[in-house]
This record gives structure tokens, sequence and C-alpha cells, in this order.
């Protein structure tokens, strides 16, 4: 074998377990930041269920009505409350007369 | 191999031959030697050659890494138990890793100050029993179980040396005592012990993958129906109460409420009263409503029609027993009539000319005679005469003599208006489940029948207190006594009831309310029937859950009709 493909071959082969080392050691860090986000992940996850419960708790009915009888002036939905957009049109058709018929008739189909 | 080697010597051979000449046997175990040497050189060169390749397969394809990303799975949260929602997903039951506070006492330097500085954090803590903790030598003691995180991430912050945190999983129930009775609860080691945790305690407690319940509870129907049975409740100073909405056309419990309950944290003793479940579990001799199905029967067998008449003037005497009507109509009454009056002596009537047989079979179809099959593990069984004879006949008619639960009653009676097919009661959420099919109990038309005559005693006869603006409420009133200790019927505990549905041209959802020896009061002129305390809470319960469920509210009852000036008061300025 000849001197200088010995050295080229030599060069080579160094530089490949270089090459090597250092992708593995690449790898490794990888690794350990691929476990920290997991449990951060994990963390997050434990969180959200938490926080679910608490809205969950929050939210519950006798605790919203109890709020809402006390800071809001809302009562429960009146059935003359609840109109057809037929006649919501009714209301607004004398201020809106430019408007195209179009429009409402668009509004009427899927008023009811 | 061999050929391989021949070439070696050939080629070999003429080199060498040009410097050194040798005799045969020499010559030929050098190049024996040199060969091997070459093949193994072969061999070495070729497995570098395979690393090389793997290396720029690693490195420069970088397959492999993209595979390892892949493998990387984000981590599952560890759930001790599986969660039950309501049908809109609302948790009614959860787990949650709960920090319990710990010390070890000889580790805190200043008990007396620890003391301070926790009790500022933790309001509830006994003082001076924590300081005598603290002042102990013992290696563990609990300052406080259960803390909220925010209190855990407080005493953190305080920074006191020797306190440490022990995580337990810890059933909750973020809706407290509001679904009771449908959901259960379970015991220290979180084994369901009532309702659907029992019910479904295997699937919730699978190790692998704990499964989560979906129920039909929607919890601000069943919010709406357990406030105002509880004022209802308060307002009648009754024992109890007991109320269940229905959709009639699935089957499905959208709320299910049982009074007294108890809070699912802490259950107490579970053969007390709050435990019982008056829904599915209690039977009761329901009384009047127990004439729809007799009208029904008779209606579709063609016994009788709409305009058929009977004379309802005098009591029937059976034997020892005696049939009286409680208001008493002086003249013969058609068959609306006799469900509109709520007449004893009609039913009964009806119910003979029926025959025993046929009102039997009836009762068997409608779900009246089995108990009822729910996924709950709280089920009565109804009790029902062993011998039926004419006088049973007679009684059963307009409901006594034979008990049947609230859930029996009202899974029939939503047989009777839906159109006519028998659903199976469910508690669990029929979205994207397949429905056991139901079967026919009475045509289309006698279905329509039953709606009318439903809504007839809602406008014109006992049941108009359960009437609730724009909804269409349709129903049946149900007063009955309780048997007493000694057998005998007590006059003073009653059972008072209405079942009701709406709207009723097209029923959607059923409202039972029941309440349990509720006494008569000024406003209600003295009278605890189910007309009076009963009916009143269905009316409340369906103007508030009627918007929450999409039902649409329609003029000519009590309702202001929508003219374009009433309308613009609404809509404002009109933007």
């Amino acid at each position: 074998m000849k001197p200088r493909t010995a050295f080229v071959l030599l060069a080579a082969s160094v530089a490949m377990g270089y090459g090597v080392y250092k992708a593995k050691y690449e790898v490794r860090e990888l690794k350990v930041q691929a476990g920290n986000l997991r449990e951060q992940i994990r963390d997050d996850q434990e969180a959200i269920e938490v926080l679910k419960v608490e809205w969950a708790y929050l939210t519950r009915p006798t605790r919203l009505e109890e709020l809402s009888k006390r800071y809001l002036e809302l009562g429960a939905l009146k059935p003359e409350q609840v109109v057809p957009m037929r006649d919501i049109e009714l209301a607004l058709a004398p201020r809106e007369a430019a408007a195209p018929d179009r429009k409402l008739a668009a509004v009427r189909s899927d008023g009811r | 191999m061999s050929d391989m080697a021949d070439m070696d010597d050939m080629t070999e051979g003429r080199r060498a031959g040009a410097r050194i000449r040798r005799d045969g046997v020499q010559k030929r175990s050098l190049d024996k030697a040199r060969s091997r040497v070459m093949l193994a050189g072969l061999l070495f060169a070729f497995c570098f050659l395979a690393l090389g390749v793997r290396i720029v397969q690693l490195g420069v394809i970088g397959e492999e890494e993209e595979n390892i990303a892949r493998t990387i799975s984000t981590p599952q949260v560890d759930v001790a138990r599986g969660n039950i929602t309501d049908r809109n997903g609302v948790l009614l039951a959860t787990n949650l890793d709960v920090a319990s506070l710990y010390a070890d006492a000889i580790k805190v330097p200043d008990p007396v100050e620890a003391t301070r500085r926790l009790k500022s954090v933790l309001p509830d803590l006994n003082e001076a029993d924590t300081l005598r903790r603290l002042q102990s030598s013992a290696r563990f003691v609990w300052i406080k179980r259960r803390l909220s995180p925010r209190q855990q991430w407080q005493v953190n912050a305080l920074g006191i040396p020797g306190l440490s945190f022990k995580e337990e999983s810890n059933r909750f129930y973020p809706q407290g005592h509001l679904v009771s009775h449908a959901v259960g609860y379970v015991d220290i080691d979180n084994v369901g012990q009532g309702g659907l945790e029992r019910q479904f305690d295997t699937a919730l407690n699978d190790p692998v993958s704990p499964a989560s319940v979906r129920s039909s509870i929607d919890v601000r129907v069943q919010h709406a129906l357990y406030s105002e049975l509880s004022a209802s409740m308060a307002k009648f100073s009754s024992k109890g109460a007991a109320g269940l909405v229905m959709d009639v056309n699935t089957g499905e419990v959208l709320a299910l409420v049982s009074l007294p309950d108890f809070d699912p944290h802490h259950p107490g003793d579970p053969t007390r009263a709050n435990h019982f479940n008056y829904v599915t579990q209690g039977v009761y001799e329901m009384g009047s409503p127990f004439k729809a199905f007799t009208i029904a029967a008779a209606l579709e067998d063609g016994t009788v029609s709409l305009k058929s008449v009977y004379d309802t003037t005098k009591p029937i005497r059976v034997g020892r027993f005696t049939i009286h009507d409680y208001h008493p109509e002086d003249r013969p009454l058609t068959v609306p009539e006799i469900f509109l009056h709520s007449s004893n002596i009609g039913s009964a009537k009806i119910a003979v000319d029926l025959g025993s047989d046929n009102q039997l079979d009836f009762f068997r179809e409608v779900g009246l005679l089995e108990p009822a099959t729910i996924e709950l593990p709280e089920v009565g069984t109804p009790m029902t005469p062993p011998v039926w004879r004419e006088v049973n006949t007679m009684t059963a008619a307009y409901g006594h003599g034979i008990a049947v639960s609230p859930l029996q009653l009202s899974v029939g009676i939503a047989a009777l208006v839906n159109g006519g097919l028998m659903k199976q009661p469910t508690i669990i959420s029929a979205e994207g489940r397949r429905l056991a099919e139901p079967h026919r109990v009475i045509s289309a038309r006698v279905s329509n029948e039953m709606r009318d005559l439903m809504r007839l005693v809602v406008t014109d006869g006992t049941g108009g207190n359960a009437s609730a603006a724009g909804y269409r409420v349709g129903g049946k009133t149900g007063t009955a006594e309780k048997l007493g200790a000694n057998g005998t019927y007590a006059r003073k505990s009653l059972i008072s009831s209405f079942v009701g549905m709406f709207p009723a041209d097209n029923p959607k959802y059923l409202v039972f309310a029941m309440l349990d020896e509720p006494h008569g009061i000024k406003e209600t002129f003295g009278y605890a029937t189910g007309g009076w305390t009963a009916a009143p809470v269905v009316s409340k319960v369906v103007s508030r859950i009627g918007p929450i469920l999409g039902v649409y509210p329609k003029g000519g009852e009590h309702l202001a009709p929508s003219s374009p000036a009433l309308m613009a008061s609404y809509v404002g300025d009109g933007r």
C-alpha cells in the first residue's frame, strides 16, 4: 500500500470517527432536550386538567345563577323575548326602506 | 472461493515472477499466504465501506433521526379513574392530584413562627394543634390534607424548611351535590359506590385505559329542576321531592333530581334517606296519571272513543271497597271529561270494559310491571297485587293498588305522547350510539289524542298551574295517599305529582315533578295536591329550560302579540 493512500485513508477514518462522535453527542443532547420537553408537556397537561376542573367548578350553574342575581340585571328569558326574524324585519323595514329586497329575503329564508 | 484464489495466484505469480524465482513448494505457500492477506483486506475494506455508507446515510440523509423524532410520543397524563361528563362535556366527576402538607417536625427551626406564617395562608388552620405537632419530635406530622393548588403555591412561597407535600389522587365533583344521585360517589379507595360511579366502576377504573362516561344529563336543565324542586320542597315543608326531565324521542334523561341529597365529597352513611333515589328506586302508587294508560289502552283497543259517555254520578261498590270521585259531576261524562275532571269512577268503568287481561297486557307493554332498565344500580321493583281481580283492574285504572317508580311512569307517559313508541330510558348520551329498537304500543292517531287530552288538563282541567306561557304544556296531575304503617291509607300523607310534556302539539320533553308529603299553605288554600304543589314546579321548569333546549315559544297563550312597534322596542335603534 502506498503511503499516500494510507494517509488519505487514515485521515478519512479520523474524520469519520470525529463525525460519528459529534453526531452521537448531539443526539444525546437532543435526547435530554426531548426529555425535558416531555416533562414540561406533562406538567402543562396536568395544569390544563386542573384548570378544566377549576373551570367546571367556577361555571357551575348554581354559582352562575347566584353571581348573575347579584351583579347583573338579567332575568329568565321570557317567551315574548324570543321573536322570529320575520318580526325583526318588519321592525327594521321602515328605517331601511332603501335596503335592497334581496337582503331581506335572505334574512327571511334562514330566519325560521 | 477457490476460483478467486486461483486468479489471485495467477496475477500475483506473474508480478513476482519477474523478480524472484523460487522452486515449486515455497512459491506455492507464499502465494497462498498472500491471497489470504488479500482476502482479509477485501473483507475489511467491505466492512469499512458498509460503515461509511451507513455514516453518510445517518449524517446526510438523516432518515434515522426522523424516525427517532417520530417515536417521541406526547406523554399521557396518568389517569387514575375516568371522567364522567354531562351531555355537553361539562365535568361531573374527575380525578385531581391533590397535595397534602406534612412536616418533619425536627427540621422545622421555629415552630411558633412557622405556625403563625402558615396560619396567614391557611386561615382555617387550627393554630394550637399545629403548634403542638410542630413542637413534637415526630418525623412525620400532617399539617393539612387536600390543599388547593393556590394554597400549595402560597405555602411553598413561605419557604419554611421541613415542610413537604404528598400528592394524593382524589375524586372531585365540580358540580357539588347538584347531580349526586345520578353520578354517585366513590369510597376512600376510589371504588364507585352509587349511581354511574358504581354502574361503570370497572370501565372507569380500567388500569390500562380508563373509560370516560358521557351521561345524558344536561347540567343547565338539572340546575333548573333542582332549584325549582328545592324551593317547592321548602315551600310546602315536604319530606322529599323528586323530578325528571326526559327526551321523549330518545329516552335520554336530561335531569334527575332526588331530594334530600348528599354531598358526593362527604357522602356519609349510604343507608340514610338522602341516599335514596326517589326517581328510580322508590315505588309509589302514582294515582291519576294512570288514567292516561287506561284511556290510551281503551282508545287503542277500540273499547271507547273520545265520544263515549259513562255515568259517573254514583260511587261503585266492589266488595268492601267504594270507588268515588273527589270532584263529582252530576251528569254522565265523556271520555275527555273523565280525564279532565280526573274521575275515578269513569276510569274504573273504562278499565272494566277494556278487560283485566287487556289492561295487564298494556301495562306490561309500557313497562309498568317490570323494573325499569336504566344504567343505574338503584332501580326499584314495581309492586303489583299477586292476584289480579276485578277490583284490582278498577283501582289500577286510576293508579291505586299498583306501585311503580317515577321513572317507569315517565317512560310510559313518554311512549303515549311521542307518537306511540316505547323507548328504553337511558342516562348515557345517545349521540353516536345505536339505541334499542323501540316498539309501538299505540298508534300515532291515539298518541295524538293523548296529547290533546293532556293539553286539555292544563288549559281547562286540574293542571292549570303547570301552564308555561308560550310552551304549550300538557300533562296530568297525580295525588295519592301513602300507605300508613298499619296498611291503611294515610289521609294527610300525600304523594303529589305532575307529569307534563311540552310542546303539546309535538312533544319533545317530558317533565316530571313529585313532592313527598307536602303540606298545604295559605297560598294554595290548604291544598297539597299535585295540581297545587307539583304542577307549578313543572311550569317554572319548562319556562326555564324551554329556551335552553331550543323549543320555540308560540303565541296564543298569555303571549303579547308581536307587533312591529313592540319589536322596535326590542331591536332598539335597529343597528
